[in-house]
């Protein structure tokens, strides 16, 4: 296998590109007028038809999707097909409120699987490797989306689901393991485990597709460090189908997005207009080729850019920059905007590990944040002076990063919970 | 010569001295001088215990952060006057000490006297040519 999964597809003309989001966009609009009540009643409110539709650059005529919609059509209200078509569904964690579920038909899963298993050749994979795929299966879309992509690639297939890090050791030892698929504060952890147990020299991973959360270019390079492997970025939603939506490739400069699967769009989130390629918003996919639930316009609460310029790996598909945090995980403390991601950044930089949670409070109607961090043996000393002036450079790290004053506290090792799936990085106690 | 202390990073919160001198008993480790120093989230804690690089491995092994530090310790005689004289060695150096803390001399001949200097072998040496008795591990 050479370095494209469909190399055809991956490489294609920007002009066959726009070509065939033209006509899936045509055809999915006319799909969901027709077959979907919820749909055509949105379409009603907005005065648009199919007929006002003729290319990708009447989109901002059609009205935005949001998570609040597809609450209020659990579950079957923005089916496209009958649900004797369907063979599959996947649903969100449900953690910020109701769930969520998609729906798939066979062809629905073979792209989905596709999306993968080009993610898994754009890291370097193919028939030799033996993928481990430690995100969650089940309803979760990780574990079951790398599942099939890495069968399709022809891998050797470990299906070990999160949790349980001795067996997850044992078996990425005992059966070489060389790629590795989980969350990055998984392979964070793991390379901690690996490191206590003293087994680096057994470790035969070379590459990581890490996702399913937020994570700085600082953490990227303190895994590939401490694991001996390259890292690469990936990212999808359940609403659209899961892992693979895009991919980064051995160039690390952006995901490249499935386009002959989703449009991408970025839009202000404000004032939901859309903005110029490289000008930072929020992130709009329309999953025109999905089949039982396609989503026309839908928010995805990410904040990123987007290029449509030829990456040098040969692959033309636009590339979205790494997230920089979503709309709905952005803190306003004082009226400042802050991020998880650059505090992790600033973390990372002084030598501190990337398991941090930040409490955020009202005291006196004023907004605090805290950050605790737990003490490395690096940053350890036998006087409290030493510890106190380290301290005192990532506050003013962070404060020249973030605009406020954030008081660092320490901790002890292996105090901070670690996560098997999404990190919980913030405790916002105020009560507003 | 001189003697190696264990500093051990505890976070301010119930139970955490009594988990790391639990760890300690367990472990049938002998503790001679204990000293804590602390700010409003962690603390310090100092000891000087009989088998110190045993100890800090143990420690290390066991998940906690924490350091040897070589610190210089003189014998104080109890009497009026021989701290301020084992301190003057050092003035007439214009040396800077971070830190420094005494107790009590096992066979209750006065106190020993814990100093934790830049450079403790130099220290040392001044201490002994000025006839103060300087305790070796």
């Amino acid at each position: 296998m050479g370095r494209y999964f469909q190399e055809d597809i991956e490489t294609a003309s920007r002009e066959k590109i726009e070509a065939w989001q033209n006509e899936g966009l045509l055809d999915v609009v006319k799909r969901v007028y027709e077959n979907v009540p919820y749909y055509r009643k949105k379409m009603e409110e907005a005065g648009v038809t199919p007929d006002d539709i003729k290319s990708t650059a009447d989109l901002p005529k059609l009205p935005f999707l949001t998570k609040d919609d597809l609450r209020d059509a659990y579950p079957y209200d923005l089916m496209a097909l009958p649900l004797k078509e369907c063979v599959r569904i996947q649903s969100t964690s449900g953690t910020t409120g109701r769930r969520v579920v998609d729906f798939y038909t066979h062809n629905d899963i073979d792209k989905w699987e596709n999306g993968c298993a080009r993610a898994i050749v754009a890291a370097g994979g193919d028939d030799e490797d033996v993928v481990q795929v430690s995100y969650g299966y089940g309803l979760f879309t990780g574990g079951p989306g790398l599942n099939g992509g890495s069968h399709k690639v022809g891998c050797l297939t470990l299906p070990m689901s999160s949790g349980n890090t001795d067996r997850q050791l044992q078996f990425m030892t005992d059966l070489g393991a060389t790629i590795l698929c989980c969350t990055p504060s998984y392979a964070s952890y793991l390379a901690e485990s690996i490191n206590e147990r003293n087994i680096k020299d057994k470790i035969k991973l070379k590459a990581g597709i890490f996702g399913a959360e937020a994570w700085s270019e600082e953490m990227r390079h303190d895994i590939e460090e401490r694991l001996g492997i390259k890292a690469y970025d990936i990212y999808g939603l359940t609403e659209i189908e899961g892992p693979g939506v895009a991919f980064e490739c051995a160039e690390q400069n952006g995901m490249h997005i499935c386009e002959d699967y989703f449009i991408p769009e970025i839009v202000d989130p404000d004032t939901l207009e859309p903005v110029p390629d490289g000008e930072i918003g929020e992130l709009v996919f329309t999953s025109f080729a999905k089949e039982a639930f396609p989503l026309i316009r839908y928010r995805t609460k990410d904040i990123t850019y987007i290029t449509r310029e030829k990456c040098k790996c040969g692959r033309t598909h636009a590339r979205i920059h790494r997230l920089m945090g979503r709309t709905d995980d952005m803190l306003i403390i004082k009226g400042v905007n802050v991020y998880p991601s650059q505090v992790e950044e600033v973390l990372i930089k002084h030598g501190m590990p990337s398991n941090y949670q930040l409490v955020v409070d009202r005291v006196n109607n004023s907004d605090t944040m805290e950050v605790n961090v737990e003490m490395t043996p690096e940053m350890f000393s036998d006087s409290v002076a030493d510890i106190t002036k380290k301290e005192k450079e990532i506050v003013n790290a962070l404060k020249s990063m973030l605009g406020i004053y954030a008081k660092v506290k320490l901790v002890e090792p292996k105090s901070i919970t670690r996560s098997e799936g999404k990190a919980v990085r913030v405790i916002d106690n105020r009560k507003i | 010569m001189n003697i190696n202390q264990i500093s051990v990073f505890l976070e301010n919160k119930p139970g955490s001295l009594s988990k790391l001198t639990g760890f300690l008993a367990d472990n049938k480790i002998d503790m001679s001088a204990f000293q804590i120093v602390d700010n409003s989230d962690y603390g310090i804690v100092r000891i000087i215990v009989d088998k110190p690089f045993d100890t800090l491995t143990m420690l290390k092994d066991n998940g906690w952060v924490c350091n040897m530090t070589q610190v210089v310790c003189v014998k104080i005689p109890d009497a009026a006057g021989e701290m301020s004289k084992a301190l003057t060695v050092l003035d007439k150096e214009r040396i800077s000490i971070d830190y420094a803390y005494t107790y009590p001399n096992r066979n209750g001949d006065g106190a020993l006297m814990v100093i934790r200097v830049a450079e403790p072998e130099k220290v040392a040496g001044l201490f002994s040519k000025s006839g103060i008795k300087v305790i070796e591990a």
